[in-house]
């Protein structure tokens, strides 16, 4: 109905675009750069609960646009999701289906499952056939207990006790694949869980500056934000300050600029002032 | 006389009346009595909730619902509509945070709802919604509660208290007596079970009311136990 800023378009993509963009392209019109993020992305179930962990670099082409984004969204308050591949689609769909999960919740009267949120965005990614770039990570706890699954664009999802994704994701995987076990402590869990976002974001370039994790149980959530700064910018080695006269004055021209009087005013400040109040 | 032009919702009466919605306000006034009070720090919303029958097994039906996190509603009136009205205004409070990250405050929710239960009244093919709505939340960029009625027409009035319902003259004169600008959440929690208690018919018990409280933390409905709590003190 109408009287609502945001209004969804009926279903799907609008090509309508395209043609413009090959004409524009054909004439010589760079296209717009975009903004690869690069990242790392690990869950790890342990005994207790789940523990996710998130590097914070954002990269444009070779440069660090943003050192610390925060890459774990909300979904509910037992399910949360970590997300690769292209930003806003990881940002907006994320969003969506919190909203979604919302209603569901109130609408159920109970407490949302990490099956429910991960079947709600597979089946919402395969209507778009791939071309909404979310690697998605959905991990929580609910009444039939921890769970960590791993979604892909084209909408294939996998339940492991442990994923790891994004451009560092192999290299974390290698570090948690040599270490873990079934039923970890939660120190256990944490410190793996360090280790191999610590091995990307020392290898990976488009990995880095800080190791952001959750721990989720059913009784708690603890936020570390960050667990531990890894692309801290090290002091200068050298004074460049420059002295006075480094920069040799060649020749000074000094010129006058013309100007004119349009209008002048008058304004007096000292006047009727309010007699102070004493009381 | 205006009982000519009470077949056509779209049709006003000499008089300037639209019956059909006059008729929905009747509809309200027969249904079971609600009360809504805001307190300094809150808002409490109850109502009575009889099972028609002792073979109801009534623990899952519920007449105070959440809408968010920091909106609960109440209703007078017919049960079906009232049931349209929250999932309707549950999607519109998500539509809302989608938009501005933010859970809506009380005042624009009231007034997205209130356009809803007015566009009934100006289509074809529909009827007005036969429920007056109470609504409370907490406003967190004014740091104050909120409380708002809305009436099948989609006026909307805010309120410091009232009531709806069958005999809600007596309790807005009730409430007229108890009333205080300094009233905390726990006296008005009070305020509330002894103004339904006005218009009560028998035993009360925690089966057969329903409180919700809005404060700061949110909006919840009270567990049977904390409901038996409060009339234990009240004797």
């Amino acid at each position: 109905m109408s009287g609502l800023a945001f209004e969804q378009p009926t279903g799907g993509f609008v090509f309508d675009n395209c043609r413009r963009n090959e004409l524009l392209l054909s004439n010589g019109v760079l296209p717009g750069k975009i903004h690869k993020t690069g990242t790392t992305i690990a869950a790890i179930t342990y005994k207790d609960g789940v523990v996710i962990a998130a590097d914070s670099r954002c990269t444009s082409g070779t440069i660090i646009f943003d050192d610390n984004v925060l890459k774990i969204h909300r979904l509910s308050d037992n399910i949360y999701a970590l997300g690769a591949g292209t930003a806003a689609d990881c940002d907006f769909q994320t969003r969506l289906l919190e909203s979604q999960l919302e209603l569901l919740k109130l609408n159920q009267d109970r407490q949302v499952r990490v099956a429910t949120a991960v079947r709600k965005i597979q089946q919402h990614l395969f209507r778009y056939q791939g071309h909404l770039g979310a690697y998605l990570i959905i991990v929580g706890v609910d009444v039939t207990g921890s769970h960590i699954a791993t979604v892909h664009p084209h909408g294939s999802i996998a339940f492991l006790p442990f994923v790891a994704s994004g451009s560092g994701g192999y290299t974390s995987l290698s570090v948690i694949e040599d270490r873990f076990k079934e039923n970890m402590t939660e120190e256990e869990a944490k410190q793996l869980a360090r280790d191999a976002l610590y091995a990307s974001t020392t290898t990976d370039l488009y990995s880095g500056s800080r190791i952001n994790m959750y721990v989720l149980t059913k009784e708690k959530l603890d936020k570390f934000l960050p667990y531990e700064v890894v692309g801290v910018r090290s002091d200068k080695q050298n004074d460049y300050t420059l002295a006075k006269g480094t920069t040799q004055v060649l020749s000074t021209n000094v010129k006058k600029i013309e100007f004119d009087i349009v209008n002048e005013k008058v304004k007096t400040t000292t006047g009727t002032h309010e007699a102070m109040e004493l009381a | 006389m205006s009982e000519r032009y009470g077949f056509s919702l779209t049709t006003f009466s000499p008089s300037g009346k639209l019956v059909q919605i006059e008729y929905a306000l009747n509809a309200v006034n027969a249904g079971s009595p609600a009360v809504g009070i805001k307190a300094s720090n809150g808002v409490v919303l109850a109502t009575e909730k009889k099972s028609k029958s002792l073979l109801h097994d009534d623990r899952t039906i519920h007449k105070v619902e959440s809408v968010c996190k920091n909106m609960g509603l109440v209703y007078s009136g017919m049960g079906p509509d009232y049931r349209l009205l929250v999932q309707k205004a549950r999607k519109l409070a998500q539509e809302y945070m989608l938009v501005y990250e933010e859970n809506v405050p009380p005042t624009q929710l009231v007034k997205r709802i209130a356009d809803v239960m007015q566009e009934y009244t100006q289509s074809g093919g529909v009827r007005p919604f036969g429920v007056s709505l109470l609504i409370c939340g907490y406003d967190y960029d004014e740091d104050r509660p909120f409380l708002y009625q809305c009436d099948p027409s989609g006026s909307y009035f805010p309120w410091k208290a009232t009531a709806i319902g069958r005999n809600f003259v007596n309790g807005k004169t009730f409430l007229e007596k108890r009333y205080s600008d300094q009233l905390a959440l726990e006296d008005a929690v009070h305020t509330a079970i002894l103004t339904l208690k006005e218009s009560f018919e028998g035993q009360m018990t925690e089966d057969n009311i329903e409180i919700g409280i809005c404060d700061k933390e949110g909006f919840r409905r009270l567990t049977p136990a904390e409901v038996k709590d409060y009339l234990a003190q009240i004797g």
